[in-house]
């Protein structure tokens, strides 16, 4: 056990590690479609965004498509003409519910001058033309959201496939006396580009490793590890007395001197149970100040989604530096960083895994009693993912709505479970408000996933 | 009332002589047949002979019709729609060459089809053959007209002696629209009709119209009255 917590620890700094940088990071997938005879439907399937990597900010589709036609023709006429031959082809990306996301159109021309028919039928000599491959190349690019409902349609496991539709059109004219023919095909690159938030913390992780923590099935043998999240943490490791890991003087090599270092909490916006998540009753936002002083450790197993710590170190030099980032030479310098608290579909699933396997204090009993109640709150999640998925926000409130009430219903106060062991339910105090804790991210999701706003 | 009496009889005389005075007109006509294009050909035309009188104005129609064969394959592994379009420019050229008058009558088709049958016979379900499309009925023209009057050149052009030869010439074109796998083959004909009237005034004596004649003894009759008021 010792070297499972020393994994799981591991695992959640590693996270972290890559939390603290605070620019925007992207994920790309590239698919292709190849060359195949129009029109066609086809498909293309992505990964879908990690929600455990952070928030995912927007999604950048770019479609290149590329139209081929082989054309050839034979002007019968008695005198010189001009044959124009144009094809127009149509590339569409759409969703899995088949509305567009973007369309592109490839276009090409080709006017020839030939002479009088030239007496052979053959799609060459003075009076024909034979042209295997005309090409037409034409490329777009579009951001959503709009619609925001694309951010939990592509976050998520598993993958998502997305149709392609390609169509084309092909215009002649030429000579009254004329033979014509027209082969196209199409092929098409899409492009799928995740941005994402780094900065965003979750209050559980899932576990991705193995482990030795299993349930035993008796003679069926044991079966998968019954830890399937873990807490997150926010966890600051500042490299030094002078903070090197967190000031830019230190990443390029200049001497420097600490003057102040101060981290800002500011509680996350919250509807219901305000007053537990508020750790000064009344006061919403508290520093901590003094380079000894800040704490480096945050559980973040109970803190709201929205909560941000903000780390401002202010630091000196003996001459003025223009550091990176900076406009002119200065003798003091500020770095800024911002962890956020953040929770999807996910990270709402992996509390519960989570706050399954903890106990409640020497009750022993877990903060989620009963199995099945368990069970039904993970599905009630999966109905509302459907339900965004499919864009059926509507629907989407709906069955929120009824994992807000399973919740609510189910809130329990008392330990341990009465003398009659009929107490079941999610545990909701101020030491363990596991209540407060699902229905805030749940109201915090729903917001982002567009399934909540005022006309709603 | 005997000046009213006087008055009428004078305007009555008048309008009488001028009723006589009749215009005159002439037509000739002449066709190019059914020609597959492109043709050039000329229209001969009788002139106008002056000696026949004054030529007022000419009147030139221009009767252009389009025919031939339309045929297309769809390849497409869709189902698809075809269109097709025949057409021909037919121009009339004075003999400097100068466009006279010019029509383009036009065919269209349209077809929905199955997906490519297999069989490139411009036929069976994916494919369709018009021959001599729309012929002969020649639903598929397109006619112009054109009035020449003075001072025009062309009134001198239309004048004189023997015939007047008028270039005239037929451009087929061909157009297609479908999906982007598709055959065809196109073949034009066309036809073109001719026709020029002379209106003039002819160069010979008045002989009054029956019309005329009760009009001129209305006059007269006016006249008479006025003198047997005069009498009085």
């Amino acid at each position: 056990m010792g070297r499972l917590a020393v994994l799981l620890c591991l695992m959640v700094l590693l996270q972290l590690g890559s939390l603290l940088n605070v620019s925007a990071d992207t994920i790309e997938h590239v698919s292709n479609i190849g060359l195949t005879t129009t029109n066609w439907v086809s498909s293309v399937t992505v990964p879908k965004f990690d929600p455990a990597l952070g928030e995912l900010k927007s999604i950048t589709f770019v479609l290149k498509a590329h139209v081929e036609s082989a054309v050839k023709f034979e002007s019968l006429d008695a005198a010189p003409a001009t044959v124009t031959t144009t094809v127009s082809g149509s590339i569409t990306l759409q969703r899995p519910d088949m509305s567009n996301i973007l369309t592109v159109l490839p276009f090409s021309q080709q006017v020839e001058n030939v002479s009088t028919f030239d007496g052979t039928i053959d799609f060459g000599g003075t009076s024909g033309r034979t042209y295997p491959q005309v090409s037409a190349d034409n490329s777009g690019s579009i951001t959503s959201p709009p619609p925001v409902s694309d951010l939990a349609l592509f976050t998520g496991s598993g993958e998502i496939t997305l149709p392609v539709v390609a169509t084309a059109v092909a215009a002649v004219s030429g000579p009254g006396n004329v033979i014509q023919q027209i082969n196209t095909s199409a092929s098409a690159e899409i492009k799928v580009i995740y941005e994402y938030a780094t900065s965003g913390l979750f209050q559980a992780y899932a576990i991705t490793g193995g482990s030795a923590n299993v349930v035993d099935g008796g003679y069926a043998g044991p079966s998968p590890s019954v830890s399937q999240a873990v807490p997150g943490v926010l966890s600051i490791d500042p490299g030094g007395e002078k903070w090197p890991n967190f000031v830019t003087a230190a990443r390029v090599g200049v001497d420097y001197y600490i003057k102040n270092v101060v981290l800002r909490k500011t509680i996350g916006e919250v509807g219901q149970c305000y007053d537990v998540f508020s750790e000064i009753p009344g006061y919403p936002a508290f520093n901590q100040q003094g380079t000894n002083k800040i704490r480096l450790r945050w559980p973040l197993m109970y803190e709201p989604p929205g909560t941000t710590w903000t780390l401002t170190i202010t630091s000196g030099t003996q001459n003025a530096v223009q550091l990176p980032g900076e406009s002119k030479p200065e003798y003091l310098h500020q770095d800024v960083w911002e962890w956020r608290v953040e929770a999807s579909f996910e990270s709402m699933k992996n509390l519960i895994k989570m706050v399954r396997q903890l106990p409640y204090g020497l009750c022993e009993v877990p903060l989620i009693s009963n199995r099945l109640l368990y069970e039904q709150l993970l599905a009630q999640i999966d109905k509302v993912q459907a339900a965004v998925a499919a864009n059926d926000l509507n629907l989407a409130a709906e069955e929120l709505i009824e994992f807000e009430l399973l919740v609510l219903d189910n809130c329990e106060s008392i330990c341990p479970p009465n003398a009659a062991g009929t107490y079941v339910g999610i545990v909701n105090t101020l030491e363990n408000p596991v209540c407060c804790k699902l229905i805030a991210d749940a109201e915090y999701v729903a917001k982002r996933a567009g399934i909540f706003h005022d006309g709603r | 009332m005997k000046k009213v009496y006087l008055l009428l009889g004078v305007m009555w005389l008048i309008a009488a002589m001028c009723s006589a005075v009749t215009a005159a007109e002439q037509s000739f006509s002449d066709s190019i047949a059914l020609t597959s294009t492109n043709w050039n050909s000329t229209l001969n035309l009788q002139k106008f002979d002056p000696s026949l009188g004054t030529l007022e104005s000419v009147f030139f129609s221009l009767t252009g019709y389009v025919t031939g064969t339309a045929q297309f394959e769809s390849l497409d592994n869709t189902p698809a729609t075809v269109e097709m379009e025949l057409k021909a420019l037919i121009t009339v050229s004075r003999p400097d060459m100068t466009q006279l008058i010019a029509v383009l009558p036009t065919v269209k088709t349209s077809d929905n089809v199955s997906a490519f049958d297999g069989i490139p016979d411009f036929g069976g379900t994916s494919g369709k053959t018009y021959p001599n499309i729309n012929h002969p009925d020649f639903s598929n023209s397109a006619g112009d007209s054109l009035l020449i009057l003075p001072p025009s050149a062309d009134l001198d052009l239309f004048t004189g002696v023997g015939n007047l030869v008028l270039p005239v010439s037929a451009i087929g074109q061909s157009q297609g629209l479908s999906a982007g796998n598709i055959a065809y083959q196109f073949s034009t004909s066309a036809r073109a009709d001719a026709t020029v009237r002379y209106v003039y005034t002819p160069n010979q004596e008045v002989i009054p119209e029956a019309s005329s004649l009760i009009l001129a003894m209305s006059g007269l009759g006016g006249i008479m009255g006025f003198a047997r008021l005069r009498r009085r």
